[in-house]
């Protein structure tokens, strides 16, 4: 048994909302210019091909979560590769998500600091953004969850406002001509919406505090679904609105928001997309954050993760500040590096556990047997864990 | 600002590393001075001017090779 280190649970339906969160809180803001960069005026097909990949997380995720209910990804590497290789893959996955939050703050604080306000410090929107982010994350991800459901509903409809009152500046002719250097760009286009679609795959670091688990792939499947069809809209939307400039601008989307001007009297509505955004971003950090410490206790043999959360906190805003020294190597760094690294760590690596787990011949535990007939003696020799290693 | 970073540093371990001692949580003690220290080993110098190198920068080096070779795979012309 691997010790709860939460002790808080979650629906499904908090699964659909946090992991929707997850993916489009960043994605629509930086991923509409990485893509167009290579796909152009196709980058509305970017976002449907990287559905695959999202459901294909989602898949993997929760097959693993069948055959060991009781841990989480950083658990699971313990389970099937041995203790010694499993606590060295929790570490790497730690190294991982502190980097990639420390990245996300980051993005946030660019975005404030190119669009509203150039004259403040960086590290003034990267404290910020950790210690509310820290805050939720000490909760436990219950609190993070029901943060979530109260703001996305407010997210999702300024989104959808956004969406409706730009139609009049579209012109489908933008789009147009389709597939001119074939499917190639394209392909290449979607390794980075692929890398962020499958940051579902957080889910497989909270699913076993999920309550109605059997619920939570459909769930899961469901997000990953409506976040496709509002990336795609979105995607649609920025080609027919601003063309072939979406590949040089920053914020392609914010750009829609700030075109829009119904008679000369509602305009400048892009205050009110910001503030939902830095809200719903703050939620992806404390999502992030709560999985990078709940990792780093896991991997370093823990009882408690809550005291881990400020000193992780801190680390992470130092982090985040020297990451990148302006905000064209942050492109640089999401759109060459990012699509191999996040595809690796988000897909790849958990595939290989589930098929390793399956060749190894883990089943499932049945249903009401609460974990105990995982029947496989590597299992079995290892079921208490060293009290605490530093 | 350095005054600040040890500031914050020591709120931290003082708001968590008292109860952690008095529990005899060692695990949980070392692991919070490992981060506040990993913390200040990058805070302190760059307050001070000293450029601390990116941790992404070997990521880029190992990760962007596949990119290219993959993006020159399937994008025959060289796009701008």
């Amino acid at each position: 048994m691997v010790p709860d280190l939460d002790g808080g649970f979650i629906r499904s339906r908090q699964v659909f909302t946090l992991l929707i969160t997850t993916v489009l809180a960043t994605n629509i803001l930086f991923l509409p210019a990485i893509a167009a960069a290579e796909a152009k005026q196709d980058a509305w097909l970017t976002p449907v091909l990287a559905t695959v990949s999202g459901l294909a997380v989602i898949f993997v995720v929760t097959e693993l979560g069948r055959l060991f209910p009781d841990r989480n990804l950083a658990g699971y590497g313990e389970a099937i590769l041995g203790p010694y290789l499993g606590r060295l893959l929790a570490l790497a996955y730690f190294l991982y998500l502190l980097t990639i939050n420390a990245i996300i703050l980051r993005e946030m604080a660019e975005f404030l600091i190119a669009v509203f306000m150039p004259e403040t410090p960086l590290v003034v929107f990267v404290a910020l953004g950790a210690v509310a982010a820290a805050y939720a994350a000490r909760g436990g991800i219950e609190v993070v969850a029901r943060v979530n459901e109260f703001i996305f509903p407010m997210f999702l409809g300024a989104l959808l406002l956004i969406f409706i009152l730009a139609l009049p500046d579209a012109r489908p002719a933008r789009l147009l001509p389709f597939l001119e250097n074939g499917i190639g760009p394209v392909l290449v286009g979607s390794l980075t919406p692929s890398a962020w679609r499958s940051e579902t795959f957080t889910l497989a670091f909270y699913l076993p505090l999920v309550s109605d688990r059997e619920r939570a792939r459909s769930a899961g499947l469901a997000a990953v679904v409506f976040m496709s069809i509002l990336l795609t809209a979105d995607a649609l939307l920025n080609v027919m609105v601003l063309g072939s400039s979406t590949a040089r601008l920053l914020f392609p989307t914010f750009e829609v928001a700030r075109l829009i001007n119904i008679a000369n009297f509602l305009n400048r509505i892009d205050p009110v997309f910001m503030a939902l955004w830095i809200t719903s971003v703050t939620v992806k950090i404390a999502i992030f954050h709560y999985v990078t410490v709940i990792t780093a206790a896991q991997a370093s043999g823990l009882r408690e993760y809550r005291p881990l959360v400020f000193p992780a906190a801190f680390l992470l805003v130092a982090l985040s500040v020297i990451v990148f020294s302006n905000v064209q190597e942050l492109v640089a760094f999401v759109s060459k590096t990012f699509p191999i690294l996040g595809n690796l760590f988000q897909i790849l690596i958990p595939t290989l556990l589930l098929i390793v787990a399956l060749i190894r011949g883990f089943r499932a535990p049945r249903r009401g047997s609460a974990g105990v007939a995982r029947a496989r003696p590597a299992d079995a020799a290892a079921p208490g864990r060293p009290a605490a290693a530093g | 600002m350095i005054v600040l970073i040890l500031a914050v540093a020591g709120l931290i371990a003082l708001f968590e590393l008292p109860r952690l001692y008095r529990n005899q949580l060692w695990g949980e003690l070392a692991t919070v001075i490992l981060f506040l220290l990993a913390g200040l080993a990058i805070a302190l110098p760059t307050a001070m001017g000293i450029f601390v190198p990116s941790p992404i920068k070997p990521l880029e080096a190992m990760f962007m090779p596949i990119y290219e070779a993959i993006k020159a795979a399937l994008v025959p012309v060289p796009s701008g």
